[in-house]
C-alpha cells in the first residue's frame, strides 16, 4: 500500500509519513503542488493526503488537476479551515475526505484505511468483532463468548465504532459524532458516561477488559 | 497619491458641472433671443406690408377713377401735403414705366430691377437692398385692371435699424448673460457637491489618521446628497463597531488562551527538567494533550462567540419542530442524569415550529440542559417547556439545583465568568456567553430567573412559525 503525502509544513509532513510508515505504509511526500501533480499522475498510489495551502498549485487545484486526468486515488483534504462551506467546496471539487487542523493522527489513519477499504470495495461483514467479543450489525446481538449481552442502540453505535477502528485512540470528539451527530464539545462528562455503561457490560464480568482509557486522548479497544 | 487624485476627480467634476450649467444658460438665452427676434422681425414686416398695401388699395382706387393721370395728380397732392415717401410705379406688360415717382431716400434703388416680375396673384413682396448697407426697401406688387402691374415700395431702413438696435442690445447683454451662468453655476455647483467635499475630507482624514470615529457633518435638510452622506455615516458606525468587537475578541481570545498554555507550557518544561522520564514523561505528555485539546475547544467556541457577536456567523435557518431539537439533547444527557439521578421533564407540542439553525440551536439547549444538570444536586429535576406567542416561540429550562446569588446574575454572561459555586465544576465558563450569541445572532433573546437554592430558569425567545402561516 503506497500513499502520497502533499504538505509543506516539514514537520507536519514528516509526523504523518512516519506514522504511516509504522502502520505498514509506503510514502510518498511531496512539498509543493506542483511535485505533487507530478507523484500523483506517474506512480500509482492507494491514497493521497493533500493540504490546501500549497506552494506553486493550491491543493483543490491539484486534486481537480488529478480528477480530470482521471485519476481515482481517494483524497483526504487537510486544512485549517474548518467551516461548513470549505468542507463541502473540498468535496465538491473531488477529494473524498476532509480533516480540520489539527488532528490526531490515529484519525487520519483511521480514515485513509477506510477511504482505502471503500475503493477497494470489499464489503463490509455484517459481523465485526474482537477476541470473543462479536456484533451482527444486522440483527445486532452481542456475545462475549457464549454469553448475549443487550446493548441499548448508543452502546450499541458506540461499541460498532470502537470496533471498526479496534487497536486506534478513538476521540471523545469522534465518539459524539458518531454516536450523538454532535459536533460540539459539551461541558459535562457525556462521553464518559456512555463508555462507562458499555464498559459495565462488557468488560466488568469478563477476565480480559477491551476498553482502555488513554489519558488525553481517548478511548481504544484492543484485548491486550 | 491617491488624495491626488481624488482632489483633481473633484475639481473637474465641479469644473465640469459648472461649465455645463453656464453652458446651458447661455444656448437657453440665446434660443430666447433668436425666437423674440424673429417673432418681432415678422411683427415689422408684417406691419410694413399692411401699410404698404392700403397704399396699393388707395392708388388702385385712383387709377380705377381715372387713369395715370388722375392717379399722378392726386398723388402729387398727397405728397405735397403729407411730405410721403413711396415710391409709385406702373408699368406695361412690356417692362415700360408709364408712371414713376421715386421719392427722397431712394439713393441707389434700382427701380429696373422690378420691371421684368410679374405678379403671379393677387400681390408680390420684394425685398431689394441698397448699395450701402443701411438701405432697404420692401415693393408691393398689384395688378391693376388693364393689365398693368402697380408698384408701391416704401423703405423700411426704420424697421432694420429697431431690429440692429434690438441685436446690439442682445450682444451687449450676451456678456453679463455669460458670466451670469458661469458664476451662477460655480456657486450652484459648489453647493451641490458639498456634502461629497465632506466626504473626501472625512474619508481623507480616516485614511491619514487611522481614527475611524470621524462622521462627516450632517448639514441636515433632505435629498440624495444628504442620504449618501448619512447612509456613509452609518457604514462607519457598522464597520466601526465591527472593527472594535474584533479587536475586542482577539484581545479576548489572546488573554483567555494564556492561563492554558501556560499550564501546557509549565508541565512540558517540569517534564524536560525531569531526568528520570520513562512513566513521569508519559503522565506529562498525557497532560499536555488534554491541556491542548482544552485550548483547541476554548478556541473554536471563542471564534464561535466572535462569529456570532459580531453577526458573521453563518447561519441555516429552516423550520424545525422544537420537540425534534430537545429531543436529540436530551437523548444525549439522558445517561448523564440518570447518574445523578435527576430527572428530566419536558412538556412540549409538536405544533410549535421554531425557523433557527438546527445544529446551532442544539447546541443552545445542549449548553443550558449541561448548566441545569451541573448545578442541580443529587434526585433533582430539570423541566424543558415550549410556549408560542404570536410569531415567537419561547423556550425555557429550568432547574431546582443551587440557583444564582443576586449578586452574580448580570456577571453569568460575561465570558469565562464561573460563580464560586461552580469552580469545582469541569467547563470552561464560555457556555453562556456562547449560548447567548447564538440566540442573539438568530435575532432572539435570552433571559434568567432565579433564586438562590431554588433553582434557575432560563428562557431563550427565538422566531417561531406562527400556527396561521404554518402550511
Amino acid at each position: 500500500m503506497r500513499i502520497l503525502v502533499v504538505e509543506d509544513d516539514e514537520k507536519i509532513a514528516s509526523f504523518i509519513s512516519k506514522g504511516l510508515k509504522e502502520a505498514g505504509y509506503a510514502v510518498d511526500v511531496a512539498d509543493d503542488g506542483v511535485d505533487g501533480l507530478h507523484f500523483g499522475t506517474t506512480e500509482p498510489y492507494d491514497a493521497a493526503i493533500i493540504d490546501i495551502m500549497l506552494p506553486g498549485l493550491d491543493g483543490l487545484s491539484l486534486i481537480e488537476r488529478l480528477r480530470t486526468k482521471g485519476i481515482k486515488t481517494p483524497v483526504i483534504i487537510l486544512s485549517a479551515k474548518r467551516s461548513l462551506d470549505d468542507r463541502i467546496n473540498g468535496l465538491e471539487r473531488g477529494g473524498d475526505d476532509y480533516m480540520t487542523k489539527p488532528f490526531s493522527f490515529s484519525e487520519l489513519l483511521a480514515r485513509i484505511q477506510a477511504l482505502i477499504r471503500r475503493s477497494a470495495s470489499v464489503p463490509e461483514s455484517a459481523v465485526l468483532g474482537m477476541g470473543d467479543l462479536t456484533i451482527d450489525r444486522l440483527s445486532r446481538e452481542v456475545r462475549r463468548g457464549d454469553v448475549p449481552i443487550t446493548l441499548p442502540s448508543r452502546e450499541f453505535a458506540l461499541l460498532e465504532h470502537l470496533l471498526r477502528n479496534q487497536g486506534r485512540i478513538i476521540s471523545k470528539t469522534s465518539i459524539l459524532e458518531h454516536v450523538y451527530d454532535y459536533s460540539f464539545d459539551p461541558q459535562t462528562n457525556v462521553v464518559d458516561v456512555l463508555v462507562c455503561r458499555l464498559r459495565n457490560k462488557i468488560d466488568r464480568d469478563f477476565g480480559t477488559k477491551l476498553i482502555h482509557t488513554v489519558r488525553g486522548m481517548g478511548y481504544v479497544l484492543k484485548d491486550k | 497619491m491617491s488624495s491626488k487624485t481624488s482632489d483633481k476627480i473633484g475639481l473637474t467634476f465641479s469644473v465640469k458641472l459648472s461649465v455645463l450649467y453656464a453652458l446651458f444658460f447661455v444656448i437657453s438665452s440665446i434660443g430666447l433671443f433668436l425666437v423674440t427676434y424673429y417673432l418681432i422681425h415678422d411683427l415689422v414686416e408684417q406691419r410694413e406690408r399692411e401699410i404698404i398695401s392700403s397704399r396699393i388699395d388707395e392708388y388702385r382706387a385712383w387709377y380705377e377713377e381715372g387713369g395715370i393721370r388722375a392717379l399722378k395728380t392726386r398723388f402729387d397732392q398727397q405728397s405735397a401735403s403729407t411730405g410721403d415717401c413711396y415710391f409709385v410705379r406702373i408699368v406695361s406688360p412690356r417692362g415700360n414705366a408709364l408712371f414713376v415717382s421715386i421719392p427722397k431716400g431712394f439713393d441707389g434703388f434700382d427701380a429696373t430691377r422690378l420691371g421684368i416680375i410679374q405678379p403671379t396673384g393677387d400681390d408680390l413682396w420684394v425685398s431689394i437692398k441698397g448699395q450701402a448697407e443701411e438701405n432697404a426697401w420692401t415693393v408691393g406688387m398689384a395688378k391693376l385692371s388693364d393689365d398693368l402691374t402697380l408698384q408701391v415700395g416704401k423703405s423700411t431702413t426704420q424697421s432694420r435699424e429697431l431690429l440692429s438696435y434690438f441685436r446690439t442690445i442682445f450682444l451687449i447683454t450676451v456678456v453679463p448673460i455669460l458670466l451670469l451662468g458661469i458664476i451662477g453655476g460655480g456657486l450652484l455647483t459648489f453647493r451641490a457637491i458639498r456634502p461629497i467635499r465632506r466626504l473626501i475630507q472625512t474619508v481623507r482624514n480616516i485614511l491619514r489618521t487611522g481614527k475611524t470615529s470621524t462622521r462627516v457633518p450632517v448639514s441636515g435638510g433632505s435629498g440624495e446628497m444628504e442620504e449618501l452622506v448619512s447612509l456613509f455615516n452609518q457604514m462607519l458606525d457598522r464597520n466601526d463597531s465591527l472593527i472594535r468587537a474584533m479587536h475586542n475578541s482577539l484581545d479576548n481570545v489572546a488573554h483567555d488562551l494564556r492561563t492554558p498554555m501556560t499550564r501546557l507550557r509549565g508541565v512540558a518544561e517540569l517534564a524536560l527538567q525531569d531526568s528520570e522520564g520513562g512513566e513521569s514523561c508519559r503522565e506529562a505528555l498525557a497532560d499536555c494533550m488534554e491541556e491542548s485539546e482544552n485550548v483547541l475547544t476554548m478556541l473554536n467556541v471563542l471564534m464561535d462567540v466572535a462569529e456570532a457577536e459580531t453577526g458573521v456567523m453563518k447561519l441555516d435557518i429552516t423550520d424545525v419542530p422544537v420537540r425534534q431539537v430537545v429531543h436529540s439533547v436530551i437523548e444525549m444527557y439522558e445517561m448523564v442524569a440518570e447518574e445523578k439521578n435527576i430527572s428530566i421533564t419536558e412538556d412540549l407540542s409538536d405544533e410549535i415550529i421554531i425557523s433557527v439553525d438546527r445544529i446551532r440551536f442544539r447546541q443552545v439547549i445542549a449548553n443550558l440542559l449541561d448548566n441545569a444538570l451541573k448545578y442541580s444536586s443529587e434526585g433533582g429535576h430539570v423541566n424543558i417547556s415550549a410556549d408560542r406567542k404570536g410569531g415567537m416561540v419561547s423556550v425555557s429550562i429550568s432547574d431546582d439545583g443551587i440557583g444564582i446569588p443576586h449578586g452574580e446574575m448580570d456577571k453569568i454572561w460575561n465570558r469565562l465568568y464561573r460563580g464560586d459555586h461552580s469552580r469545582s465544576q469541569r467547563g470552561l465558563g464560555l457556555g453562556l456567553s456562547l449560548v447567548r450569541a447564538i440566540v442573539h445572532a438568530h435575532g432572539g433573546s435570552i433571559k434568567v430567573e432565579s433564586e438562590p437554592k431554588k433553582g434557575s430558569e432560563f428562557i431563550i425567545t427565538v422566531h417561531g412559525l406562527s400556527p396561521l402561516s404554518g402550511i
